[in-house]
């Protein structure tokens, strides 16, 4: 006995076919809507289907198209029902379906249905495949088109949307998907269609969907856009909008919020940032010279004390602490992207190879293998900032390799081009590449996540303050680069940072002085506070110079005057209450041309430096300083010729 | 109107033919009462796809009269305009009563 299933919305229309038929022998069932009908078609293999056009659940060219996708089902005989096709030339084929039999008077309509089935049963064509049968006396070919042109209107409308929308059952199966549903869920409509909702979705999710659907749905539910769902990692927001029509099918509107969702934290982010920097560099000013203080008390003590007196350690560790103390502001600046205070050409190498070296004197278990581009391009830098990262690298490394290992330090030139297929999209131009690779405890996929954040550290209180990476990062994008990881847990982890490279010549760097340089010249100390004057005056004099002091620019611009021919070399807090540093450096400057000026600062604006060492100031320097870095800027500055 | 001549004419037996009539006098009632509701509303969408029911059903079966008012309804509801569909429904209604009484 010959399987038939029929399709069709119209209690009428179903029932006639399934009396017709049955009468004339066939197995029959019947379905009212395409849902149903792939239900039963999951146990029943029919050798025909008449199918209905237009219908709710799942219309006929979907349900045909699907039904050409199952492979038990491929050769069943598709019989299109309906007026519809008939009026709008619609090629049956098209969506695989065999033949078309228009619908109308019941007579006509059966003996073209009987027809089709017995030319079947005999192994006849019931015409060439695409033939619309029945057409002849079908009226109202007008109102069909309208009816379809306002589905076209709305097809139109759905599929220019950018949000996804999804109609599906009660029971959460899906029978309608617009363009953008199927590209967010990204599948093909014939999988989709029919599916349950629900399983779209990762496990994590599912309690989630399945409490939207909890009780009985009468107003519209979400999932809003700041706790979204995700589907193929994007992240979704969702409203469900019931449509309270008889079958209480529910309307899904899918939100792509993964872009809007990432510039928030990205902005988050940049708050965080602004808000650290602004508070760091708030403190950094009095701090640094709070620990200036400190630092030139200690070394003017240490002046008296040989080291085998019992408190030249203790004076040691002070001004070990006054170090790791500047070093936390640093690091908060670093952080904040600020903090540039003096920016030029210099060598990458160079610094690789002096901060490795002092580094590697005292960490003996680390072995460090270097291999550095005879060519490499300069880099326009701070080239305090930039030691410090090398540092953070360093110490990072070190304390990621406990029992010892290997320190590879590797730099190369390179291009925004080489440097593509990254996270970032590099600003065209050449790069200089630095690649410090360990053979470490590697970092795991969830912490590599958050190893730039501000004060995340894995390592045990009083450690680590989770400030190193964070600085580095913040000094890198500062510097206008990019940095990477790549790491494996278990084997080691590789930091790749690239700077952009400077066509201009790196400046030579003047050699490091372990030893206070005296000297016998006249010095001006212009500082606003008491303690700087103070501690600074006295550390001048025990290297030897003769000392003038001034507490505010209008008496530096006097005590200058008076002095000039006496005074050799000028040292000039860039701070100062009523005159900033600048505008003091120009006036006396216009007082003497070839003066000559070494800026001081605690914390000043990015580039303020710069700008005035662009204008033919000496040198800078950074507070606190002890007695063998400000011995050797002025060596640097007066022994110039 | 004499069912066994509509009957002939679409080629099926008195009671195949009434059994039919029973069921679509089922669906056009509730169609009817959707029609009700929907022109009180003024929901032209509702009214096209009621009326596109009846229509299609009354010419099935060869109730040409009531398929000819459904239609109209149905092409001027699509132009938005319900002028007229109050009176249609009830003369579908009384060709529905006629059906009735033959029953
Ligand atoms: N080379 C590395 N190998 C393994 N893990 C690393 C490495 N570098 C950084 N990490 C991980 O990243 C975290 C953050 O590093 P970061 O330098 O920012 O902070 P920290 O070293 O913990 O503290 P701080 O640098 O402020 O003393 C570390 O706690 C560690 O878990
Ligand atoms: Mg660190």
């Amino acid at each position: 006995m010959k399987k038939i299933l029929v399709v069709d919305n119209h209690p009428l229309m179903l029932k006639f076919m399934t009396d017709l038929l049955t009468k004339k022998g066939y197995q029959v069932k019947a379905a009212q809507d395409g849902l149903t009908a792939l239900n039963i078609l999951k146990s029943y293999i029919p050798a025909v289907i008449f199918i209905d056009l237009v219908m709710p659940n799942i219309g006929g060219i979907k349900l045909c198209q699907i039904i050409r996708r199952m492979p038990e089902l491929r050769d069943v005989y598709l019989i299109i029902l309906s007026a519809i096709a008939a009026e709008e030339k619609i090629d049956p084929a098209e969506f695989g379906a065999d033949i078309c039999i228009a619908k109308g008077p019941f007579n006509e309509m059966a003996q073209n249905v009987l027809d089709a089935l017995d030319r079947q049963d005999q192994g006849i064509s019931p015409g060439p495949q695409g033939t619309v049968i029945g057409v002849e006396n079908i009226h109202s070919r007008e109102i069909t088109r309208e009816l379809l042109s306002i589905k076209k209107h709305f097809e139109v409308i759905l599929g220019s949307m950018s949000e996804g929308i999804l109609e599906i059952t009660p029971e959460a199966r899906v029978v309608y998907a617009n363009p953008a549903a199927l590209a967010l869920i990204d599948k093909p409509e014939e999988e989709l269609l029919a599916s349950n909702f629900g399983d779209l979705f990762y496990e994590t999710d599912h309690q989630r969907i399945k409490d939207l659907f909890g009780q009985e749905l009468n107003a519209p539910r979400s999932i809003p856009e700041d706790s979204p769902v995700r589907l193929n990692d994007r992240q979704i927001s969702l409203n469900l909008v019931p449509l309270k029509d008889k079958e209480n099918k529910i309307i899904v509107i899918l939100n792509d919020v993964t872009d809007r969702r990432r510039m928030e934290v990205q902005l988050q982010q940049i708050r965080k940032m602004e808000a650290v920097g602004t508070l760091a560099g708030g403190i950094a000013h009095d701090f640094n010279n709070l620990l200036m203080g400190i630092q030139g008390n200690a070394s003017l003590m240490l002046l008296d004390v040989d080291s085998t007196h019992p408190h030249h350690k203790r004076l040691n560790n002070i001004v070990k602490l006054v170090q790791s103390g500047s070093k936390l502001t640093r690091q908060l600046l670093g952080y904040a992207r600020k903090g540039r205070y003096e920016v030029k050409p210099i060598n990458l190498n160079q610094l690789v190879e002096e901060t490795s070296e002092t580094f590697g004197r005292t960490k003996k278990e680390v072995a460090i293998h270097q291999e550095l581009a005879e060519d490499l391009f300069p880099i326009e830098a701070d080239q305090g900032q930039i030691e410090q990262v090398l540092l953070n690298m360093y110490v990072n490394a070190w304390q990621a390799m406990p029992d010892g290992g290997d320190l590879f330090l590797k730099t190369m030139n390179t291009t925004h081009e080489e440097m593509k297929g990254k996270l970032y999209e590099p600003k065209p131009g050449n790069y200089v590449l630095l690649a410090i690779t360990d053979t470490g405890v590697g970092i795991d996929k969830n912490t590599r996540e958050r190893i730039f954040d501000p004060f995340f550290t894995t390592k045990e209180m009083g450690r680590g303050t989770g400030l190193g990476l964070a600085s580095v990062y913040g000094i890198i994008k500062g510097h206008g680069g990019y940095i990477d990881v790549d790491s494996e847990k278990g084997r080691g982890t590789t930091f790749s940072i690239c700077l952009p490279a400077s066509p201009k010549e790196a400046i030579e760097k003047k050699e490091l002085h372990e030893e206070a340089l005296k000297g016998t010249e006249t010095v001006l100390l212009i500082d606003d506070e008491d303690m700087i004057i103070d501690v600074g005056k006295q550390m001048l004099e025990a290297l030897g110079y003769e000392v003038l002091i001034a507490r505010s620019s209008s008496q530096a611009i006097d005590v200058y005057n008076a002095n000039k021919d006496r005074i050799d070399m000028v040292i000039l807090d860039m701070i100062m209450p009523d005159m900033n540093g600048g505008e003091i450096y120009d006036r006396l400057k216009q007082i003497n041309p070839s003066i000559k000026v070494l800026l001081s600062s605690g914390y000043s604006i990015d580039g303020q430096a710069t700008k005035i060492l662009e204008r033919g100031c000496n040198g800078f320097i950074q507070k606190p300083f002890n007695m063998e870095q400000i011995s050797g800027k002025i060596r640097e500055i007066l022994d110039k010729k | 109107m004499d069912f066994t001549e509509l009957a002939q004419k679409i080629g099926l037996e008195d009671d195949e033919f009434l059994e039919l009539v029973e069921l679509f006098m089922e669906t056009c009632a509730s169609d009817i009462s959707r029609l009700q509701v929907a022109i009180d509303q003024g929901d032209t969408q509702q009214v096209v796809e009621a009326a596109h029911s009846i229509k299609g059903a009354s010419a099935n079966l060869g109730f040409m009269e009531i398929s000819s008012v459904a239609k109209e309804m149905e092409q001027n509801a699509r132009d938005d305009s319900l002028d007229g569909a109050a009176e249609a429904v009830e003369t579908i209604k009384k060709g529905l009563d006629l059906i009735k009484e033959k029953l």
